[in-house]
């Protein structure tokens, strides 16, 4: 069997096929690129993350690195052989990319003949990005088939290492039990998510996401599922060294290479050469030097990606290695070498100041003085879809008048901009399509290859495919900033808090990215939600020579708020006060001011949130005995985010809605679904405010042609800023609609009520498709479009609102410490979360439940390690994510303090989620084991240490 | 993704397996692949080309053998071992701690043990049963016992050519129980310390006691100190603890150590795991 290729017979969900493959393809490869079968997902390659889970003669196996030739002969499940109701099996491609597939749309009849699995998966809304959805389902399937009545205990060990990274394990666990029910013949668990207290007729209702059933059946597009007949592939030639000069490139014997059809560098690029959501600092392709080791050098279109890989190694880039600055106190340093040389402040990227009060009084003032110097690490957002990008040249075909980019993207417009920017072409010339997007977390915020690919479609004439590997999108894309954190705390013997001094350094790495978005975000949150009169707090944003830090779930507040939030509890040990009484005398309510100057008016529910949470404390019946050489304690922390950009920066959001004769409606945006819910949350808003049915309505969401700015998919600002957008633009249909109706029927147009898919007014009923024939006969287009502006917000430092609205939240953990190995063990976590309004209770349970877990991950294993310049963490498996195995008990609670103009009421919740888990889960350690730890992640040994030798701090 | 090249043979009996082996030079065996192609994945191997040894039937599977004990095929699957509740507890329950459903449908014993990480669970366990590897090559076929087996850092006695084809586990005697308990690596999973443990007890008498560690250790090691603190004691939790204690004293001056946990730190669990493996060894033997 020694040749190019070898005969490959397999069955694949009942149909055998016959194909001639390279002895080292992979069973996801050709199920995924030569049979189209693109539902099997793919996100490491090393066996780590489970979601390529397919099963070969009935057993789950991890097809990404399974040779294919292994199951000559074999029969094979994927996911699209689940379903009863037209098991896709063939070829896809093209055909799959027109908006109509792209709309988002459900109808309840999508459920029927689904497999049990599927549709609980979409009833019980354990789908959310969806892009591990199909291999939890088949390693489920497996389960069942194997086990009809499992267990919780049974489920979590099936599903270990099977990840979610939106981590809606509960949900998860919860449909495969309801699964298991229908396939035994009992009836399904009930859907137990609690709406709204005040749920209108689909706002705040609990609905099924539109997109859920093609996540399930594995129809749903993601970019690399797109593939063209003639697409090239492209790969990027990354920097040797974390910092060097270049001295020479040399592309010519790549060029050379048989199968090559472009090599480019920074010469090539024909507009500006620097991308940057803030600051324009990052060069698309390295000119003169490198600074992090993930910068791209020199990119190349081949035939396929092997030859792209070898061309990459015959490139000669002679290099002058520089000194590596490798932290912010390295950075900082006097005469350290410079990032970027040009930059006016030296390796400084920006000194972020709030001054509140008078910082000497408010010590004067103070009985209690505590201080503590805190770290936080450098973590991964580890989305489950790598980077992808495909792009298309302009002409192409008919459907492609105009260069096309399709990518995940988290910000279409800013793609645009950034893409045309560098092309040296109008924004006009240049389309983005957004397929859908395997999570993103603020990961997919910055420029990946989405110019690479457009320079490389251009050069070539053909379109050209951008997948990152695991150990490239590790190496490249932003993190979360690691932090050192000096704060110091006064307070008065009654409790009352007088003075907060902090002092932040944040790693921004090599590219300025968000840094000064973000490290302002952590230095205004810096006194928690609580009213403080003297604040004096100084941020040193700063340029090294790691990977660039940018946004991630909680923007600068998770940093801040894993110091502040034990910083409280230390000044309350200090004065002997209970934790949460002291939270509650100096908690933020109306009536108070924020160190930034912002007096608050309204939609304040933090007082709401922590007596809620002492009142679930109390009625806790968990032991905290457990026995054995192991403690259990609960410990709390609060926090508040902000929605919105803020800080002055203009904030709007336009949507489209049209509505047609057969009684439906579209609404259109191009803000990014990345599993958060937002088609959930615009189609809810639009049914409402049309009186339509829920599942009359489809979205169709990020394309730049086709789709108004919806803006960045970023500070929790979605639901509130593109809901409003869909809600105003929605309400001018009505009024339109109202108008004709109202004329034709002779009533007046405030008479009209739009119930159910129909006009009432006076006692007689038009169904909305007939008023919109009216409307179209009257000559006038069935569209509308709005675009919202959000209140008006002023710079850091003017003492204006930098916000406006901000949401709330109490945490409590309960904690359990193995004092023979250190291990921590979080058994439960209440979260209250101020929210305003909920709109989509499914969606938001699931940010919950992630933010829950992607703050547990945050604090107890979560490290992106680099060491001088160079990721340790180069692999998934060095990369330590909390599976289904860690998931505690999570009891999400929702207080709707609603917010006068979010839409409904509501506000984000994103980010708020995530952000106080980890200082709870570090209280709760204390309160267990008498130890602080003050760096991140909890390191066992280092508590161990701490421990046995009577130490009471962790500050390594 | 972009795997390297390989070449692709598929053997169907242990001779065509050996001498596909002499005929390429360099070729690995490829039997779950779950070691192997992660690490070609990451371009830590690369041998251009491999020798499937997975449909060779006579290689897989569990069976008694005529004087006690249990023979397991080198294709036995983890997953195969963890169901197969005949062989002794240690070997079932460990089996049942490795990765996840996906790798052990497909990971074999004779892979995880030719593999040799010090982090795998398998070596550990069959250095306490005191197991026997049988080896076929182009010279013909050979036994070694485990204490020979295991060389070092991902080094076994296996030969260029050598095909490993079974494990052979001795019959434990009556009264006897066996334990395995491990620290995880909280990214990977696998071992950062691990312990296995049987003892044979009469009344609460520690009879006989075979103890072995590993995960710290560059490979599975006998913890014979511990052994001797314990056989004919009294087994109450404090002699056990304090047995545990001495295995400080085999674990030798090359302690593994990464950025998971300090070598000091496994140094620590050490005995904590023992006793652990301990006493759920005593409490099966009762
Ligand atoms: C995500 C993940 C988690 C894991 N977690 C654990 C864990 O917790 N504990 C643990 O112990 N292991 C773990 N493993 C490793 C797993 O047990 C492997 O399956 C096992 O170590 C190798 O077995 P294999 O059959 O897959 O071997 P392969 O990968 O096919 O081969 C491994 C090596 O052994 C050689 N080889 C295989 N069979 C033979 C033979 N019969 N004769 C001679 N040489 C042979 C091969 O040439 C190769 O060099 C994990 C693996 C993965 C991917
Ligand atoms: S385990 Fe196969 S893609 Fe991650
Ligand atoms: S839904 Fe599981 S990774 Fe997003």
């Amino acid at each position: 069997m020694n040749s190019e290729r070898v005969n490959l017979t397999i069955t694949v969900n009942g149909k055998t096929h016959h194909l001639q493959i390279p002895p080292h393809r992979y069973l996801a490869e050709v199920l995924r690129y030569d049979l189209g079968l693109t539902g099997t997902k793919v996100g490491c390659n090393e066996a780590e993350c489970g979601i390529c889970t397919v099963l070969v003669n009935g057993v789950p196996v991890d097809s990404c690195i399974y040779p294919a030739v292994k199951a000559d002969g074999c029969l094979v499940e994927t996911i699209e052989g689940l379903a009863t109701n037209g098991a896709e099996n063939g070829r896809i491609f093209r055909d799959r990319i027109s908006p109509r597939v792209r709309t988002s749309y459900y109808r309840p009849e999508q459920l029927k003949g689904l497999h049990p699995l599927q549709a609980e998966f979409v009833r019980h809304g354990a789908v959310q990005c969806g892009f591990c959805i199909p291999g939890l389902i088949m390693t489920a399937k497996a389960l069942l088939d194997a086990n009809p009545q499992p267990t919780d205990h049974d489920i979590k060990v099936a599903l270990k290492d099977t990840y979610c990274r939106c981590a809606g394990y509960p949900a998860i666990i919860t449909a495969i039990k309801s699964a298991a029910a229908i396939m035994r013949g009992e009836p399904p668990l009930p859907v137990t998510i609690p709406e709204s207290e005040r749920p209108l007729h689909v706002v705040g209702t609990n609905v099924i996401r539109p997109e859920a059933v093609a996540k399930v059946t594995g129809k749903a597009v993601y970019t690399d599922d797109i593939q063209f007949p003639d697409q090239l592939y492209g790969r990027t030639l990354r920097a040797a060294y974390p910092h060097a000069r270049i001295l020479a490139i040399d592309t010519s014997q790549a060029e050379a290479l048989p199968g090559v059809y472009a090599v480019l560098t920074a010469k090539d690029v024909p507009g500006r050469l620097h991308h940057g959501l803030v600051y324009q600092d990052w060069p698309a392709l390295a000119k003169d030097k490198v600074r992090y080791i993930g910068d791209p050098v020199a990119i190349v279109a081949a035939e396929t990606e092997e030859i792209a890989a070898a061309a990459l190694d015959l490139i000669q880039v002679t290099y002058e290695p520089l000194p590596v600055v490798d932290s912010p106190e390295a950075a900082l340093a006097p005469g350290a070498p410079l990032v970027h040389e040009e930059w006016e402040t030296g390796n400084l990227l920006k000194h972020i100041k709030v001054r509140h009060g008078d910082i000497e009084q408010g010590f004067a003032e103070a009985d209690v003085v505590v201080s503590r110097t805190y770290h936080t690490a450098t973590t991964e957002h580890a989305f489950l879809e790598p980077e992808c990008a495909i792009g298309v040249p302009a002409g192409y075909d008919a459907a492609h008048p105009r260069l096309t980019i399709y990518v995940g993207s988290q910000i279409p417009y800013a793609d645009r901009n950034q893409v045309a920017a560098c092309l040296g072409v109008p924004d006009s010339a240049v389309r983005i399509v957004s397929p859908l997007v395997g999570g993103g977390f603020g990961g997919k915020e910055d420029i990946a290859a989405q110019i690479h690919v457009a320079l490389l479609a251009q050069r070539t004439g053909r379109p050209v495919k951008m997948l990152y590997r695991r150990d490239e999108s590790l190496r490249f894309h932003p993190k979360r900033h690691a932090t050192t954190i000096h704060i110091r705390m006064g307070a008065k013997r009654d409790g009352r808090i007088t003075a907060v001094q902090a002092e932040l350094y944040g790693d921004g790495g090599a590219y300025a990215s968000l840094s000064d978005k973000v490290m302002t975000r952590a230095t205004t949150h810096a006194t928690g939600p609580y009213a403080i009169p003297h604040a004096k707090i100084d941020c040193y944003a700063t340029y090294t020579n790691n990977p660039p830090s940018g946004a991630f779930r909680g923007f600068g507040v998770t940093q801040s708020a894993f110091a502040v939030e034990q910083t409280i509890d230390i000044l309350a040990y200090e004065l002997g006060i209970d934790p949460l009484a002291l939270r509650r005398k100096n908690a933020l309510r109306v009536g108070t001011t924020t160190a930034t100057g912002q007096t608050l008016r309204e939609s304040v529910g933090l007082i709401q949130t922590l007596d809620e949470v002492a009142r679930r404390i109390a009625a806790d019946k968990t032991p905290l005995n457990p026995g054995g050489n192991r403690v259990r304690a609960w410990g709390i922390a609060c926090a508040y985010k902000n929605t919105g950009l803020g800080g002055g920066a203009p904030d709007k959001s336009a949507a489209l809605v049209e509505v047609y004769p057969d009684g439906t409606a579209e609404i259109r945006t191009s803000a990014a679904e990345i599993g958060q819910g937002l088609v959930t949350v615009v189609a809810q808003i639009t049914a409402e405010e049309l009186g339509l049915p829920y599942d009359r309505v489809r979205v169709l969401l990020s394309d730049t042609d086709l789709t108004p700015d919806g803006g960045p998919t970023t500070a929790s600002r979605q639901t509130y800023v593109t809901g409003n957008a869909a809600r105003m633009a929605a309400g001018r249909m009505r009024e339109m609609l109202a108008s004709v109706v109202a004329e034709r029927l002779d009533v007046p147009p405030g008479s009209i009520r739009f119930e159910e898919g129909l006009l009432r007014a006076n006692g007689r009923r038009v169904a909305f498709g007939e008023a919109v024939q009216w409307l179209i006969d009257e000559g006038r287009e069935p569209r509308a479009y709005y675009e919202y502006v959000a209140p008006v917000t002023q710079p850091l430092g003017t003492g204006g609102d930098m916000h406006f609205a901000f949401s709330f939240a109490t945490q409590a953990a309960l904690v359990e410490v193995d004092l023979d190995t250190g291990e921590v063990h979080v058994l439960k976590v209440i979260a209250v979360n101020d929210v305003g309004r909920a709109i989509n209770p499914v969606g938001l349970r699931g940010q919950v439940e992630g933010g829950v877990m992607m703050g547990l991950g945050n604090c107890l294993t979560e490290a992106f390690i680099v060491e001088k310049g160079v990721p340790f963490t180069n692999v998934l498996a060095r990369y330590k994510m909390p599976g289904i195995k860690q998931t505690p008990e999570i009891v999400s609670v929702i207080v709707e303090d609603p917010t006068a103009d979010g839409p409904y009421g509501a506000k984000g919740v994103g980010e708020i989620s995530s952000i106080p888990t980890t200082p709870a889960i570090c209280n709760g350690i204390f309160n267990a084991c008498g130890v602080r730890v003050l760096t991140l992640p909890v390191d066992q040994d280092a508590l161990l240490r701490a421990l046995r030798n009577g130490r009471l701090e962790v500050t390594e | 993704m972009y795997p390297p090249k390989f070449d692709y043979y598929r053997a169907s009996s242990v001779a065509e397996a050996v001498s596909l082996l002499g005929a390429h030079p360099g070729a690995k065996v490829l039997a779950g692949g779950h070691s192997l192609i992660p690490a070609m994945n990451l371009r830590l191997a690369d041998p251009g080309v491999l020798i499937d040894i997975g449909r060779i039937d006579e290689l897989r599977g569990i069976s008694a053998l005529p004087g006690g004990g249990f023979r397991i095929g080198a294709l036995t699957t983890h997953a195969m071992v963890a169901g197969a509740s005949e062989l002794p507890a240690v070997l079932t329950e460990a089996a049942s701690m490795i990765g996840d459903p996906q790798v052990r449908n497909r990971g074999t014993v004779g892979g995880n043990v030719s593999h040799a990480d010090p982090a795998s669970d398998l070596p550990t366990v069959f250095m306490a049963l005191g197991a026997t590897f049988h080896i076929t090559g182009p010279g013909g076929s050979r036994s070694v016992a485990a204490t020979d087996f295991f060389v070092d850092l991902f080094t076994t006695a296996l030969q260029d050519g050598e095909i490993l084809t079974a494990i052979e586990v001795p019959a434990l005697p009556a009264h006897t129980g066996s334990g395995y308990a491990k620290l995880f690596n909280p990214a990977s999973r696998y071992a950062m310390v691990s312990a296995a443990a049987v003892v044979t007890v009469s009344g609460n008498r520690c009879e006989a006691v075979s103890v072995a560690v590993g995960g710290l250790t560059p490979k599975a090691t006998k913890a014979v100190s511990v052994e001797a603190a314990l056989v004919g004691k009294q087994l109450d939790e404090e002699t056990v603890a304090a047995a545990a204690t001495a295995v400080s004293g085999d674990l030798g001056d090359d302690i593994l150590g990464d950025i998971h946990a300090s070598a000091e730190y496994r140094r620590r669990m050490a005995p904590v795991f023992v006793k652990r493996a301990l006493l759920k060894a005593i409490e099966r033997a009762k």
